[in-house]
């Protein structure tokens, strides 16, 4: 009975043991990584490659003003007309006050063409440009955003510390498994103090 | 913890199927939100991730495994705006597009510039 009783507790002991060192250590708000962005010779380097000569020549300058950003969306737009269509207004995300977000209207044409033609023209004509401009700029979240954000963040257990300005900074203090929790956050935030948005673009 | 059970379990009946060694005949629809799984490349895996209904919805695209270093898209079919992506400058994290009021329940992804789109 004595020696039962002994190897029990054994028992128990390595279980809580094994159990403590699954265990995620609570986290402490501070950066726990680094997020991987591409260099902008990179991003270069990929469009000579697909022959996107136009967005090849910005990005070799190593640094993409809002100009060229502007000319990318320029060339969409005439790429999307080109093909029947067009694109709608550009917006300023309050997500990171870079992106300028804009949509390729259905109309009367088939949902599956206009699909085909976004991927298209922004693969030729802007996608890596508009990497590179969100490379060379720092985001900035509006404040009531991120304000929100926070207090969401902190209500599923993940409060943050330190200088934070962006969904970048608030994505490095989490691992890469509770991304969707971050991003999840954002996106109510950003509907909670901005009813009016019909669209909320989250990405790092 | 709970993602990773979360995608784990969503595998099982993708598993299931190729096991079988049938026709994969997926029990999921691909034209509307949910057909939430891995899409393998070459360099590695990307989930897919879309939820809600046409009054507001949800598509998200992000690393799962892998060596993948490239830009991650995230679509929707949103209305009076039309068709729109969301991309960051990031290579291993995620892109998710909300919006209320869609004209398909359908998300939309590419795991890097000129891949394919997969739907969900």
């Amino acid at each position: 009975m004595r020696r039962h009783a002994v190897l029990s507790a054994l028992v128990a002991i390595v279980v809580i043991g094994v159990g403590g060192a699954c265990a995620r250590p609570a986290p402490t708000g501070e950066p726990i990584r680094v997020i991987e962005q591409l260099e902008i010779a990179e991003l270069e380097r990929r469009a000579r490659e697909h022959g996107w000569t136009e967005q090849a020549d910005v990005l070799a300058k190593g640094y993409v003003t809002r100009a060229d950003y502007e000319q990318a969306i320029d060339h969409v737009r005439a790429c999307a007309e080109d093909g029947g269509n067009g694109i709608s207004e550009p917006t300023l995300s309050p997500i990171d006050n870079l992106t300028l977000e804009f949509g390729f209207p259905v109309g009367a044409m088939d949902d599956e063409v206009i699909w085909d033609l976004s991927d298209r023209c922004l693969q030729r004509w802007h996608s890596l440009v508009e990497t590179g401009y969100q490379v060379s700029h720092e985001a900035v979240m509006d404040a009531d955003i991120l304000a929100a954000s926070l207090t969401c963040m902190a209500d599923a257990g993940f409060p943050m510390v330190g200088e934070i300005r962006n969904a970048r900074d608030m994505a490095a203090r989490v691992s890469p498994e509770d991304g969707e929790v971050l991003s999840d956050c954002i996106v109510e935030a950003a509907m909670q103090v901005r009813p009016d948005l019909p669209m909320v673009g989250v990405a790092w | 913890m709970r993602n990773t059970l979360k995608r784990l379990l969503a595998l099982v009946p993708v598993t299931a199927l190729v096991v079988g060694g049938a026709v994969l005949l997926d029990a999921d629809s691909a034209e509307a939100f949910g057909y939430n799984r891995a899409v393998s490349r070459a360099c590695g895996q990307n989930w897919v991730n879309s939820s809600g209904s046409a009054m507001s919805g949800s598509a998200k695209t992000s690393h799962y495994s892998g060596s993948c270093q490239d830009i991650l898209w995230a679509g929707l079919n949103v209305k009076g705006i039309g068709i729109s992506w969301r991309k960051g400058p990031g290579v291993r994290d995620i892109a998710q597009a909300y919006a209320e009021s869609l004209a398909d329940t359908t998300g939309r992804h590419k795991g890097c510039e000129s891949c394919a789109v997969t739907l969900s």
